[in-house]
């Protein structure tokens, strides 16, 4: 884009052409923090369900003064010529929206076709309500998969793309949002994948997330080399809600590393005390990208580990590690992973771990398993504990 | 009453009937007025001499929405992008 950027500034200066960006990303102001590094002076919108039904980007577009395509491959250095043609009126003038912003939003009725419950959708999470987003599209989804109509069949997809960017955007953001709210948006993206594959930027969520074998490139490897810039412009740089680590910067690598082939099981005889499964100190959950897949494949793994009720994790002692047992099965990027400590004595954030799993090409079933060794305090009587809390990983394989 | 008066009384009956189904129709399925103003499309392919559906959208910068029927009787150069 920033060659469009340049090719076309003599022309927008004048007031011949204007640019409008549609970016189809999950976060806005990730593309805002690319626009002010680049010094973008047009506006971008965001598609984050991507409403319009572009499969794949960069796409330009040039469209008349009429609302008429009048290139669809224009190139860079033809842009003056194309934009100096005359047009003529068309017979018909292309239909344009009424102004709905300030319209309140209609409530759902057991009569809302699956259509207008997907644009209800759509204009729930543009007003920032994933959870009424989600309602909608899940009302939708059920619709559609029991309808004759073959022509609201064919919206299933579309659907199940959705509830993956509403579900992502609850866990990131959403009221009441749940660790399990990043599996099941990997789980519609997985099957929205599954029914379109030529749709590019669905794939791309799954890619974002995913194994660095599947990865086309690094997807925010650029931010740190944007935020150095524009602090050296003296210009305070757009502040990203979701901080991104793991999967979102990792670089692409079609083999799998298992860097740590000598890594040493800290705890083979179970001799650490586990944690009370009444109470427990430690919980994890998991999520897996993509949500299966055949056997041969890699996934990778986000291993959330959150505190219990009234714990927090003690920072003081020694460093948080988690171990991914032997199995038969496949092989895992790295067995042994320790979490660097933060400043403070406490804490009680999320903590996510990423590994990569492939998969045998004649296994029938993974389930992983493997421990975490963490010390832990409790907010009732001040005590601090070393605890081991075990997990199970199930990778589903398709047959 | 003339022939061609009469035609014309039954004409806009007719009209009128139509517009109150429509009504109907619309109070019927309080999502009915949003399907005026977007679409689902799952695929689509801008084809030359064809209008490019409107669509809104929310800005980046501040979330206020944008048509792209707003810059009707100028020039888009219309850039789909990611910053990944």
């Amino acid at each position: 884009m920033p060659g469009w950027h340049n090719a076309t500034k003599e022309l927008r200066e004048n007031g011949e052409l204007v640019i409008l960006g549609v970016v189809q990303e999950q976060h806005a102001e990730r593309a805002r923090l690319y626009a002010q590094w680049k010094q973008f002076d047009w506006p971008v919108v965001q598609d984050q369900m991507t409403s319009i039904g572009i499969g794949v980007v960069p796409v330009a577009i040039l469209i008349d003064e009429y609302g008429i395509v009048q290139n669809t491959r224009p190139r860079s250095n033809l842009i003056k010529k194309l934009v100096a043609k005359k047009r003529n009126p068309p017979k018909t003038t292309a239909p344009m929206l009424e102004n709905n912003d300030a319209q309140p939003l209609p409530t759902l009725t057991p009569d809302s076709s699956v259509e207008n419950l997907v644009l209800l959708g759509d204009e729930h999470m543009k007003n920032g309500s994933a959870e009424k987003t989600i309602s909608a599209y899940s009302r939708a989804l059920k619709s559609a998969h029991v309808t004759t109509d073959q022509s609201v069949k064919k919206l299933v997809p579309a659907i199940n793309f959705r509830l993956g960017v509403a579900y992502r955007e609850k866990f990131d953001f959403g009221n009441g949002r749940s660790p399990e709210d990043f599996a099941t948006a990997s789980q519609y993206w997985t099957t929205a994948c599954e029914s379109n594959p030529n749709q590019y930027i669905w794939r791309r969520r799954i890619e974002q997330y995913g194994p660095r074998n599947i990865k086309p490139y690094p997807f925010y490897d650029w931010v740190d080399q944007a935020i150095a810039d524009i602090t050296a412009r003296g210009e305070k740089p757009v502040e990203l809600k979701v901080a991104l680590a793991g999967a979102e910067i990792a670089q692409p690598s079609k083999k799998i590393i298992a860097g740590d082939s000598d890594a040493v099981n800290p705890d083979p005889e179970s001799k650490i005390e586990l944690v009370d499964s009444k109470r427990p100190m430690i919980r994890h959950l998991s999520t897996v990208v993509p949500s299966h897949v055949t056997a041969g494949e890699t996934v990778r793994v986000h291993l959330q580990l959150f505190n219990g009720e009234g714990a927090k994790w003690n920072n003081e002692s020694t460093p948080m590690q988690v171990w991914i047992n032997d199995s038969t099965t496949g092989t895992p990027s790295q067995q042994l992973v320790e979490w660097a400590d933060t400043n403070e004595s406490t804490s009680d954030e999320t903590r996510t771990i990423e590994f990569e799993y492939q998969t045998k090409e004649d296994t029938e079933s993974v389930r992983l398993t493997g421990f975490v060794l963490a010390n832990v305090c409790s907010d009732s009587d001040g005590q601090c504990l070393f605890r081991r809390c075990n997990f199970e990983i199930e990778i589903p394989i398709s047959k | 009453m003339g022939k061609k008066h009469l035609v014309k009384t039954m004409l806009q009956n007719r009209t009128n009937t139509c517009i109150l189904i429509i009504s109907l129709i619309l109070a019927c399925d309080p999502g009915a007025a949003l399907a005026q103003t977007g679409s689902v499309a799952s695929s689509y392919k801008p084809v030359v001499g064809q209008p490019h559906p409107d669509f809104s959208l929310p800005n980046i910068q501040d979330s206020s929405r944008i048509k792209l029927s707003d810059y009707r009787g100028k020039k888009v150069l219309l850039l789909h992008f990611a910053s990944w």
